[in-house]
């Protein structure tokens, strides 16, 4: 490590559980590049994401902000751009990572999906924009793309697009004797279950058993949901919701998702043999993470912590992984059981780039930079996260889910024991042997959020969301007819 | 063989699907005493029934009827008993099988659950009648019982409980040795829906099925059409009555085990019978004959249960397909596989055949002897059955099964054709490749030329005609024949 500040590499992925590498004890899925990254690096085994779905993870990691306070609650929907401001994006009012590297001399680069506004211009300091048009994915092939300004349709699967464009580019800024630069290469992958044709990774999952993901019937909790989107949006989105329901235990459909994998793992290893070749491996801070984690059917249902009635925060959906590697600072091998967050990773990088916030109280990060070295250190152990009408604390011991309460649904909180139960079986938060448990991670919940939200964008407190919800008549059932989204 | 008439048992069990039987070649399925009783007799390998719920199938072996001939087109329901006549009995206006019987100078017996109106007005066409309350079953244990002239709730697993009676019985009979018997035993088992086989099981055979992989259900995902039968129930106003646990239950393993484990339950049931016949030296003189009401999907094809529980509804093997051994009263027919197409009808024809009774006429009814089949190994026989529910109606072959639908809905519903010979899960449906139009051209005309024979106006839905009781899709039948369009009775 010199004394300059590190290149870095942040690979975020799109809809990846922490169970889907072979580094976190998967041996149906074929990661070798990613294990080889984990046993040179630091694997977090508890690291979790704020909201499980794609902008709203990926508007905090770059602003280091809930979404009560960035007000991006779930997807943003690009089948409503025409409703959208001019150059609509989603967080341009906040100070961002990439901006604050850039003023302290990094070259910055998005290559991947952006998901948080109009693509059209580079945004929020990034000066190197290969970008999806769109942040919706039918396939991975045939993409829309714009390439600093040049539109043009990716012929190739999008995974090798982006790694492609990541080679040219670290072959153009990769050298100890330019800026260091900032690489957010945000992969559209491995994203679910994407019925395209078969790629060159297909044949290793063509007869995988799936055994790593425990065969189970569906919750009640789903099939509310799916019912519940037939009465309140048009017929022809239930085609839609209906394939939430179609795809637990679909065995094609659950090798088609891991198989994406391989081909993420792939592009990491030709990205890392680059910064080899271009000799800066060594002064590379190597961050690979997750938007957010995605059930395969765990808890019976299918993808995010949104699509069951209410939402939810299961580790399969809310679990990311998390490997880091910088050599000669993090500790080769490592693995690391503290609860950390996505607003942690935001603050890492600012730490370990020597750079300062503005505003640092507003973010509920904190540097793991001691936990990276291997020191014993005290880390905070709480994690939070919110989804909506839900929201929930998750720490050492337990995890609690706190619902919304003055609707006509009369959702239940949740409370798991994570010590006994850590597959989250047994909700205990309506006996009563565990009510001052509850009690007291109530109030920690509630005290997060107060200092955690924008009045404007805290939804249980009468504000509202950026661009839409998937619950919009949630809202104007419990905050009035006038209720609606802003931007 | 005695001079006397053969007696015989009719042991007819609650959604059990052929597959799932040792001697079908399910290694997961422990059941000895059925695997016995294939090597004592006929095991057939290709029956289905005409309907894949309780009350028609019941219906149906009892009258050699089809579905449209005698009006019970879904599992009757006793959420609308207020609505029935008086001591209502679905079948009484046919001459029913234990009444022929009876005739001929047998004594007849149900033991086990009738399902078939009343229970109550069972005592109509059987002399002894010890049965259960209601029909739609809730659990094994606490059930309400009707013993002769007695009233009241057994706490134990009502498969050993019936089973006592029918050892009872055969005993009782045998001590007697005056007539001839015709013992309809009707478990109330393995039957498959929530409440009764939620979680892990806990009768005597949990300890087998403890941690198993449940392999010989292929794991598989919902189809479109189970969702869309919740969806629409939902639609419809059914969202309250607990339909959409349908959805819950595929692939939940420590369902499946229990499930598996009433089939052993059941399985100890038939072999005490046996027994209990072989120890008064009676098995030879005796017709027994297994079979299920219906089968049952335990997932396959992405919906559990019944052929109604999708939408549109379906007859695909898994629900329609059932278990038939046959022991005919003498061992000629010692471990014997037949792989003909027989159906749930035929057995009524069987026991006809068997009793000395005339069969019915060809017209009249679609039911044959099997006894030919079970005697020699080169009879002639057609390999086909029908099936019908309610919205579907199908043809199976050796080599097509040819799903047709009503036209005349708002819904568009769409044939389904499988190549059972290339295709064999039934999962390629060809119906709408153009090459494979005269074929379904054919397989329909065989169908439509079926029905014309086989329904009675009055019960056939496809032209303007109603159910008994209920159906589960009364909203379809008001859109396509007008709002006044109502159950019968």
């Amino acid at each position: 490590m010199s004394s300059r500040k590190p290149n870095i590499l942040l690979i975020f992925v799109d809809n990846q559980p922490a169970n889907m590498m072979g580094c976190y004890g998967n041996d149906e899925i074929f990661s070798p590049h990613l294990d080889e990254l984990a046993s040179k690096g630091v694997l977090f085994r508890n690291a979790f994401c704020p909201n499980s779905m794609c902008s709203p993870c990926r508007a905090s990691m770059l602003t280091g902000l809930m979404p009560s306070q960035h007000g991006i609650h779930t997807w943003l929907d690009d089948y409503l751009m025409d409703t959208w401001p001019e150059g609509y994006n989603a967080i341009g009012e906040f100070e961002t990572l990439p901006e604050i590297l850039a003023e302290q001399g990094y070259h910055t680069a998005l290559i991947g999906k952006y998901h948080l506004g109009f693509a059209d211009e580079p945004q929020n300091g990034f000066k190197h924009w290969v970008v999806m048009e769109q942040g919706t994915m039918e396939s991975f092939y045939d993409v829309p793309m714009i390439d600093n300004g040049h539109r043009h349709m990716a012929p190739e699967h999008s995974v090798d697009y982006f790694t492609r464009k990541s080679l040219d580019y670290l072959d153009e800024h990769a050298s100890p004797n330019e800026p260091p630069f900032f690489l957010c290469l945000t992969y559209n992958a491995p994203y679910g279950n994407v019925p395209d044709p078969d790629h060159r990774y297909s044949h290793l999952y063509a007869d995988l058993p799936m055994n790593s993901v425990p065969r189970e019937g569906l919750s009640p909790e789903l099939i509310d949901w799916i019912l519940l989107c037939k009465e309140k949006y048009p017929a022809e989105d239930f085609a839609w919701y209906r394939r939430l329901a179609e795809q637990p235990n679909n065995l094609p459909a659950m090798r088609r998702f891991y198989s994406q994998v391989s081909m993420v793992d792939d592009g990491v290893g030709q990205v890392l043999a680059k910064l080899q070749e271009k000799g800066v491996l060594e002064n590379t801070l190597v961050i690979y993470t997750a938007d957010h984690g995605k059930s395969n059917g765990q808890h019976g249902f299918w993808g995010h912590g949104e699509d069951t009635w209410p939402s939810n925060m299961h580790h399969s959906t809310n679990s990311i992984p998390l490997l880091i590697s910088y050599p000669g600072f993090a500790q080769a091998g490592l693995e690391v059981d503290n609860l950390v967050g996505t607003t942690d990773i935001f603050a890492t990088i600012l730490d370990l780039a020597d750079c300062e916030l503005e505003s640092p109280e507003l973010v509920f990060g904190q540097s793991f930079g001691t936990l990276l070295r291997g020191e014993t250190t005290v880390f905070r152990d709480e994690i939070f996260m919110e989804q909506e009408e839900t929201r929930a604390i998750r720490t050492s011991e337990w995890l609690f889910m706190k619902c919304l309460e003055n609707t006509k649904y009369g959702f239940k909180n949740e409370l798991y024991d994570l010590v006994n139960d850590p597959d989250e079986r047994r909700n205990l938060a309506q006996q009563p042997d565990y009510a001052d448990v509850v009690a007291k991670l109530s109030d920690r919940l509630d005290d997060f959020f107060s200092q955690h939200a924008n009045p404007r964008w805290d939804l249980w407190k009468g504000g509202t969301v950026k661009s839409n919800s998937t619950r919009p008549f949630l809202w104007e059932e419990v905050w009035g007819d006038d209720w609606k989204p802003e931007f | 063989m005695a001079t006397k008439k053969p007696n015989i048992v009719l042991v007819y069990v609650d959604n059990h699907p052929g597959a799932v039987m040792g001697c079908a070649g399910n290694a997961e399925a422990y059941t000895p005493n059925l695997d016995r009783l294939s090597q004592e007799g006929t095991l057939f390998t290709e029956a289905y029934c005409p309907n894949a719920m309780c009350s028609p199938c019941r219906a149906s072996v009892l009258t050699g009827l089809m579905p449209s001939q005698h009006g019970i087109h879904t599992w009757i329901d006793e959420y609308y008993q207020d609505d029935w006549p008086d001591n209502w009995n679905a079948i009484k206006e046919f001459d029913t099988l234990p009444e022929k019987l009876a005739r001929e100078g047998y004594d007849t017996a149900l033991i086990g659950k009738y399902h078939l109106g009343n229970a109550e007005s069972a005592t109509d066409i059987f002399k002894k009648c010890v049965t259960m309350q209601i029909g739609h079953v809730q659990s094994f244990y606490d059930n309400d019982i009707i013993d002769c002239d007695e009233r009241y709730k057994h706490p134990g697993h009502s498969v050993d409980f019936f089973t006592d009676k029918a050892v009872e019985y055969i005993d009782q009979c045998s001590e007697e040795n005056e007539k001839p018997f015709f013992l309809f035993l009707t478990y109330p088992a393995p039957y498959g829906h929530w409440p009764s086989i939620q979680g892990e099981p806990a009768n005597r055979y949990a300890d087998r099925f403890r941690g198993s992989q449940m392999l010989s259900v292929p794991r598989e995902g919902l189809s479109k059409q189970a969702i869309a039968w919740i969806a629409i129930l939902n639609e419809k106003g059914y969202g309250d009555e607990g339909y959409d646990v349908l959805l819950q239950i595929p692939n939940d393993l420590p369902s499946l085990r229990n499930y598996y484990s009433q089939i052993s339950m059941v399985d100890d049931g038939v072999g005490r019978v046996f027994d209990a016949l072989e120890n008064k030296n009676l098995a030879d003189d005796t017709l027994f004959i297994f079979a299920s009401d219906h089968g049952m999907s335990l997932g396959q094809h992405g919906f559990w249960g019944h052929g109604e529980d999708t939408w549109p509804s379906n007859t695909h093997r898994e629900a329609n397909h059932i278990p038939l051994i046959i022991k005919a009263p003498d061992d000629r027919n010692k471990q014997k596989v037949v792989d003909s197409l027989v159906g749930t009808t035929d057995i009524y024809a069987t026991i006809l055949d068997y009793a000395g009774l005339e069969l019915p006429f060809a017209k009249e009814s679609p039911a044959r002897s099997m006894r030919p089949l079970i005697e020699s190994d080169n009879s002639v026989w057609d390999n086909v059955s029908f099936m019908e529910q309610e919205e579907t109606r199908a043809i199976r072959t050796s080599q097509w099964l040819f799903m047709l639908r009503i036209q005349n809905t708002e819904y568009d519903f769409k044939p389904e054709l499988y190549d059972l010979v290339a295709d064999p899960g039934e999962r390629i449906n060809l119906a709408q490749d153009p090459e494979y139009a005269k074929v379904v051209a054919k397989l329909r005309a065989r169908l439509n030329e079926f029905f014309s024979d086989f329904a009675n106006p009055r019960w056939d839905l496809w032209k303007g005609g109603t159910v008994k009781s209920n159906s589960t899709r009364p909203f379809l039948w008001q859109e396509t024949w007008g709002d006044d369009w109502a159950p019968e009775y």
